[in-house]
């Protein structure tokens, strides 16, 4: 890897990247950005940055609803207004922060005291329901397909061959046949 | 007197949807909102919001001083469901109807919450809402903005003030790979969330809440309709995911569901986590079972996770202890599941 400014190859780790680009060290320093070579001065600036933003939030705490006492910096750190006059005096902060979370400050609704306009489905029955007949109706296919054929009496397995067939089922089908079939060798 | 409650009666997708809920939030000009109001304004708004309504068959109910047993019905009901409504009762009040799917909660963050509720899933709650939301628009002095709508306490509530919130049970999706991923990823990508409805790891529970979020930019019917969108879709692939397992597992479904009917069936005394823990399996296997031998409804199985997530949701939100005791618990669950004929 090559720096960025001077050109030369950067050993091993020994480079600064800023802004996607990549310096050597030296050139970092030069350019004032590296930290090991930063000097009291730029650290004091740095310390002054901090204050300034303390100061800021201080002023934050300073800005309040002149209705409610509710200030700005509390505002920022819960979401939450006092009173509606803090829509007013945190016009700007409300209007910012209702872009960022809705990705639109402007009201879409319906006007108060208008019914929406709207095709509803039904409302839900009024009575207790009833039991769930269709799925638990079983298919006496899908039940003895795993099943022990000599669990079931010869009616089950007459019902199921009908009902194998119907949905064409074969191998289903085609095992009940030799189950009935073994059934009446038997009894002969 | 008839004393049915929302929850047990029936609604459409019952299998995977197991409520439906429109919240409403409005607030009144000429006062703070109740974080800054003082007691005697706090009695005010209560006041002017009873009187708004008086012409509806409401009761009712003070929460400072509020009987035991109207508070467990309320509960129970799932209308006092908020962490500020249990900590802080004073200058809070509640009107209900009798079986509990319409409710107004005044003064805790806002002025006024509609909450109505239905079992399964339906659109209707939202215009059962609206109903009562106009009622107040019409006779009272609501905080609206032409540019920000309805105003209310926080962010959250201002703009619309609407909120559809559909609670899901998803065993099937929760039991399948990356399903609660995938299907999170599906309903975040329009603007609505999902999440666990009890945020504790330790409780297993496969019960859900899918929940909008929008509030400017788009209208109510807009809300709806993706609200529609989303739980079709969820639906038909909890049954998918429903159906596949059973198709690889069979012998494991069919074993735990027995094993956990006869359990919640013959307790006398159980925990309410390690029974909806049991009632998962019971939701999976349903609809495969052998009806001549149990015969269960979709129905009951919701009438009693119901009553489970409002045993355990209080006692996680407030950190305390159930409600009731092990005993009753086995006892209320045992009494829905020998009902016959869905009643």
């Amino acid at each position: 890897m090559r720096c960025y400014r001077c050109g030369r190859q950067i050993p091993n780790n020994n480079y600064t990247r800023i802004n996607g680009s990549y310096f050597c060290n030296d050139c970092a320093s030069e350019m004032g950005f590296s930290l090991f070579s930063m000097d009291f001065n730029s650290l004091d600036g740095l310390n002054q940055a901090i204050n300034a933003m303390k100061e800021l939030d201080f002023a934050n705490s300073g800005i309040f609803c002149a209705n409610c006492g509710t200030t700005l910096n509390e505002f920022e750190n819960t979401g939450t207004v006092g009173c509606i006059s803090c829509f007013n005096t945190f016009s700007n902060e409300i209007a910012k922060r209702m872009l960022r979370t809705y990705g639109s400050d402007q009201y879409a609704g319906r006007a108060p005291g208008e019914a929406l306009d709207y095709s509803y489905e039904s409302a839900p029955s009024d009575k207790p329901a009833a039991k769930k007949a269709k799925k638990q109706t079983k298919d006496i296919t899908e039940r003895i397909s795993k099943a022990d054929f000599g669990t079931l009496s010869d009616e089950q397995l007459d019902e199921a061959m009908k009902q194998a067939v119907e949905k064409e089922d074969f191998v289903l089908a085609a095992r009940i046949r030799d189950e009935i079939n073994s059934r009446k060798g038997g009894q002969q | 007197m008839n004393n049915v409650k929302w929850y047990e009666l029936s609604g459409r997708d019952p299998d995977v949807v197991l409520s439906s809920k429109a919240l409403i939030t409005r607030n009144l000009t000429g006062y703070k909102f109740p974080a800054k109001m003082s007691m005697e304004e706090k009695d005010e708004v209560i006041d002017k919001v009873f009187e708004a309504l008086s012409g509806r068959d409401l009761e009712k109910y003070l929460l400072e001083g509020i009987s035991e047993s109207d508070r467990s019905d309320l509960i129970d009901s799932q209308v006092l469901s908020e962490r500020g409504m249990f900590e802080n009762p004073e200058g809070k009040a509640i009107l209900s109807n009798q079986d509990r799917s319409l409710s107004v909660l005044i003064g805790n963050n806002d002025h006024i919450k509609i909450k109505a509720q239905a079992s399964g899933y339906t659109d209707s709650v939202y215009r059962a809402a609206e109903e009562t939301a106009i009622e107040l628009e019409k006779k009272l002095d609501i905080a609206y903005s032409s540019k920000y709508g309805f105003l209310g306490s926080s962010i959250n509530n201002t703009g619309l003030g609407v909120k559809l919130l559909y609670t899901i049970v998803i065993p099937g999706i929760a039991g399948t790979g990356d399903g609660i991923k995938a299907v999170k990823q599906a309903v975040t990508s329009r603007d609505w969330k999902i999440y666990p409805f009890f945020n504790d790891k330790n409780v297993k529970c496969d019960v859900y809440v899918i929940s909008s979020t929008a509030a400017l930019g788009v209208d109510e019917s807009m809300i709806l309709d993706m609200g529609k969108k989303l739980i079709e879709e969820i639906v038909k692939i909890e049954r998918m995911c429903r159906d596949n397992l059973y198709k690889n597992r069979p012998d494991i479904l069919e074993n735990n569901f027995y094993r956990s009917y006869g359990i919640l069936y013959y307790s006398k005394c159980i925990d309410p986590l390690e029974a909806i823990d049991l009632m998962g399996w019971i939701r999976l296997f349903h609809g495969n079972e052998d009806r001549s031998e149990i015969d269960l409804s979709d129905n009951q199985i919701n009438t009693i996770i119901s009553r489970l997530l409002w045993e355990i949701f209080p006692m996680l939100l407030l950190k305390g202890e159930y409600r009731s005791d092990e005993k009753y618990t086995a006892m209320r669950i045992a009494g829905i599941l020998k009902r016959k004929n869905g009643q």
